[in-house]
């Protein structure tokens, strides 16, 4: 599964921290998500997709989700 | 374990989308029927006022889910209906078109009708904002007009104020209380989020209701809006109007349905209204179990987390929902948010940065000590620390196991 933050989309909620703390943080300086694991462990996938889910500004794509053998998360900061 | 084929939401926004997906990443593999009052694929709401009023957003970016993503989760769509009446122990609804659906399980989650002045609306340039094509015509009308007036200086009214300010009109709002937002966020705020507004050159009018609103054709009261007229007899000129006085939860159609109407509809701890029967988002009045009492929530976040708890609750979870509510508003590249729920006279302290700077945080408290709201002005990443102490007041309380509080919990009212 791969995640992509649209991180222009982000309006700084922290729901994706407190979702999945391991995996998300916040700028200091504005509360945009940062990903501070590329390829976190499979044994997070179920936090990452509750993360996906709590969003309340679409932040994250979902692409392959089917594939459960690979989690993968990258920032995008042009499109929205 | 009873049968669970067949679940009708009512309503498609965040609250009704939140729920059908939740149920499917769930495992729920029956028919789940979503009636949609509009023709639009499900949308959010809170970059209407912003990115949407703006021109930033084209309308496509507020979806909340690609054609495809909904494509997967399977749904039947009753698009452009509206769910007429509900039978609630025979477990079915009827819809506009005639149809009748039965259901084993029901969410309703038909949000808001915003409130409208008791007259003024014939008038071309008047405007309400609760959907994308309401945004879409204040955004024309906004394009070509020189002088807004916001009815209404409450979130949504202060949003757009900001908004038109930025794209070059004049801007008038009128608040029939002193001090905008009190309620939510109390004088001091309120007052800093005044100041910021009239710093950035939008003019505030308090503590004066509107008369009426007038067109440029009086004698038939036709034409377009071009003045709005205040309760002391001053007139403000305007080619745009803005009314946003509230809204109140779209529960018309389930008078005499048997559910308990009062400031939405009455749920237990369960979001359950009646069995087998669960209100999400906007029009869900539901009992607290931390809070002890009843709140209805119209915060974008709510809608996401109650849309979960009830999906989870009808497929035989059954716990109480006892949410941390969150809300935030943008005003001037300003991020106002807020943890928690400041009852009028709850005592302010700030605790971070200072009440005039761009950066602070502040923390509301009860009856002298106990937290119940913290509040963060441009400081997303200190709030969520702060959630943390909050989370006190949310843990479930020992003497919840009383008989009155476990009836209030699971008692379907």
């Amino acid at each position: 599964m791969k995640v992509i933050a649209l991180r222009n989309r982000c309006i700084a909620s922290g729901a994706c921290v407190l979702a999945a703390k391991e995996v998300f943080d916040q700028r200091e300086s504005d509360g945009v998500v940062e990903i501070l694991q590329e390829r976190p462990s499979l044994d997070l996938l179920k936090k990452v997709q509750q993360a996906v889910a709590a969003c309340p500004s679409q932040v994250f794509v979902v692409e392959e989700e089917d594939n459960l053998s690979e989690l993968t998360l990258i920032t995008n900061d042009e499109d929205m | 374990m009873r049968h669970l084929n067949k679940i009708v939401i009512i309503g498609a926004g965040a609250a009704g989308l939140t729920t059908a997906e939740t149920l499917r990443r769930l495992g729920f593999g029956g028919t789940i029927m979503m009636v949609n009052a509009e023709q639009a694929l499900p949308y959010d709401r809170p970059p209407l006022s912003k990115q949407v009023l703006a021109g930033i957003w084209t309308p496509e970016k507020v979806c909340l889910r690609s054609p495809a993503a909904l494509e997967k989760l399977a749904l039947d769509w009753f698009d452009g209906v509206e769910a007429t009446h509900l039978d609630v122990s025979g477990h079915r609804v009827d819809l506009s078109n005639g149809q009748c659906l039965e259901f084993d399980a029901a969410v309703i989650a038909t949000g808001l009708m915003p409130r409208f002045l008791s007259s003024g609306y014939q008038l071309q340039g008047v405007f309400v904002l609760r959907t994308l094509d309401d945004a879409l015509a204040l955004r024309q009308a906004l394009g070509a007009g020189k002088h807004l007036v916001v009815v209404g200086g409450g979130f949504l009214g202060l949003e757009v104020a900001a908004t038109a300010q930025q794209l070059g009109l004049e801007v008038d709002v009128i608040e029939p209380l002193p001090t905008c937002l009190e309620g939510p966020l109390g004088r001091a705020i309120g007052e800093r989020i005044m100041h910021m507004q009239t710093t950035h050159g939008v003019r505030l009018h308090n503590g004066v209701g509107v008369r009426r609103l007038i067109g440029n054709q009086e004698q038939d009261n036709g034409g377009a809006v071009r003045a709005v007229e205040l309760e002391d007899g001053s007139r403000l000129s305007a080619d745009v109007v803005l009314v946003a006085i509230g809204a109140h939860p779209s529960v018309g159609w389930l008078q005499g349905s048997g559910l308990t109407l009062q400031n939405g509809i009455v749920c237990n701890a369960f979001c359950e209204a009646a069995p087998d029967i669960y209100a999400a988002g906007d029009v869900a009045n539901w009992y607290h179990p931390h809070l002890k009492r009843h709140v209805r929530l119209e915060h974008r976040m709510n809608a996401t987390e109650q849309g979960q708890a009830v999906a989870r609750n009808i497929l035989g979870e059954r716990q109480p929902f006892a949410p941390v509510p969150f809300f935030w508003s943008d005003q001037f590249g300003v991020k106002v948010q807020m943890y928690g729920i400041a009852s009028r006279g709850a005592e302010l302290r700030i605790i971070e940065g200072a009440l005039h700077e761009d950066r602070f945080v502040a923390a509301y408290y009860e009856d002298g000590e106990r937290l119940v709201a913290v509040l963060g002005w441009n400081s997303p990443k200190q709030l969520l620390s702060y959630r943390q102490q909050l989370l006190v007041a949310y843990t479930p309380p020992q003497e919840a196991n009383t008989v009155l509080e476990q009836q209030k919990i699971s008692g379907v009212l």
